[in-house]
């Protein structure tokens, strides 16, 4: 009888299939990561709603104030302690969106305010926003699946 | 033909696998680790057009504008009661409960949300009974005026009341979305 000559040395498994995944895994997790989350502060609890949906198309230029439930607004890593005191912030970013060819109206202003602030001091912001000419606002809440 | 240094077993090229695999892990667990799970935010639109630009509230369009009077406790700074005024209708809701703890808050069938849902169905009901179609609907403004100190939240619900409803099949119905604020009471 004919027996076939087994190979000697170290076996070798296919790595192929485990490749195939691992790289699938890696592309979902990158497509996945979301960058833009630098702008959000983490300390704010947003109230819940079940009815607001994240906008369609995301505006030419925004503004995200973080309005934090000790009165303080948080833009990106800069903390403006106190409401009144927005303005040159404000100044700045105009200047940039009209730089970048974005009309005033055009420029939203998202609001992530604390679910526990005053609704006054969330008025005071926007009238201090809006004494900058800007009018387009967004109130962003957490959307609830109750 | 026998060509010289043809050899088979030499043309196998071995790929050396491992310093592959080592970086593709170190990539999959830094994306794992960098990955949060977030719940998705969503926006209500205000649009506040400067004071100058603004029309004045004549007796004509005040007839579309549902005003809504937040009044909030002074102790616990939950809403208190709303007062609302629609062409000729008023309606005004007292607090009944107020939330006892963020759970009962949360849950939008809990007593201490009756006052939403009240105010919810008014502004159906003022919809439905003004000039039948639906497109007058989108003309309804809605001028929200509340206390200075009420919690933002309470403001986020009366919105929420306001600008629709969510049907036991999960779509949306749209009601007034034009949503405006008066300066706030101190």
């Amino acid at each position: 009888m004919k027996f076939k000559k087994k190979k000697s040395g170290i076996l070798e498994g296919d790595l192929t299939p485990m490749i195939d995944m691992t790289f699938q895994l890696i592309a979902f997790f990158m497509l996945i990561i979301n960058f833009s989350e630098v702008e959000k502060s983490e300390e704010i609890n947003l109230p819940l709603s079940e009815l607001a949906k994240p906008p369609e198309e995301p505006p030419p230029y925004k503004i995200v104030l973080n309005l934090d439930e000790d009165g303080s607004v948080k833009f990106g890593p800069q903390i403006i302690e106190n409401v009144d005191i927005i303005k040159p912030v404000l100044t700045r970013e105009i200047t940039t969106a009209q730089r970048e060819g974005v009309a005033l109206p055009e420029i939203s202003v998202i609001i992530r305010a604390d679910r526990g602030v005053d609704t006054g001091l969330v008025q005071r912001l926007m009238n201090k926003c809006k004494d900058e000419q800007l009018e387009s606002f967004s109130l962003r809440v957490n959307e609830s699946l109750r | 033909m026998k060509i010289r240094g043809y050899d088979k077993e030499a043309e196998e090229v071995k790929l050396e696998m491992t310093p592959m695999i080592d970086i593709v892990f170190q990539l999959l667990v830094f994306f794992i680790m960098t990955y949060k799970v977030t719940a998705m935010e969503g926006d209500y639109n205000i649009r506040m057009p400067a004071a100058a630009s603004e029309p004045t509230l004549t007796e004509e369009t005040l007839e579309d504008v549902l005003m809504v009077r937040l009044v909030a406790d002074p102790g616990n700074r939950y809403l208190q009661s709303i007062n609302v005024t629609f062409g000729s209708q008023t309606e005004s809701w007292p607090r009944e409960q107020f939330p006892a703890t963020v759970e009962d808050y949360d849950n939008k069938t809990s007593p201490a949300r009756t006052i939403f849902r009240n105010l919810n169905n008014f502004v159906i009901g003022a919809l439905g009974s003004g000039s039948g179609d639906p497109a007058s609907a989108s003309e309804v403004e809605a001028e929200i005026e509340a206390d200075y100190g009420l919690r933002y939240e309470e403001t986020v619900y009366v919105i929420e009341a306001i600008s629709g409803y969510k049907t036991d099949d999960g779509k949306i119905v749209k009601l007034i979305e034009k949503i405006k604020f008066r300066d706030a009471v101190e």
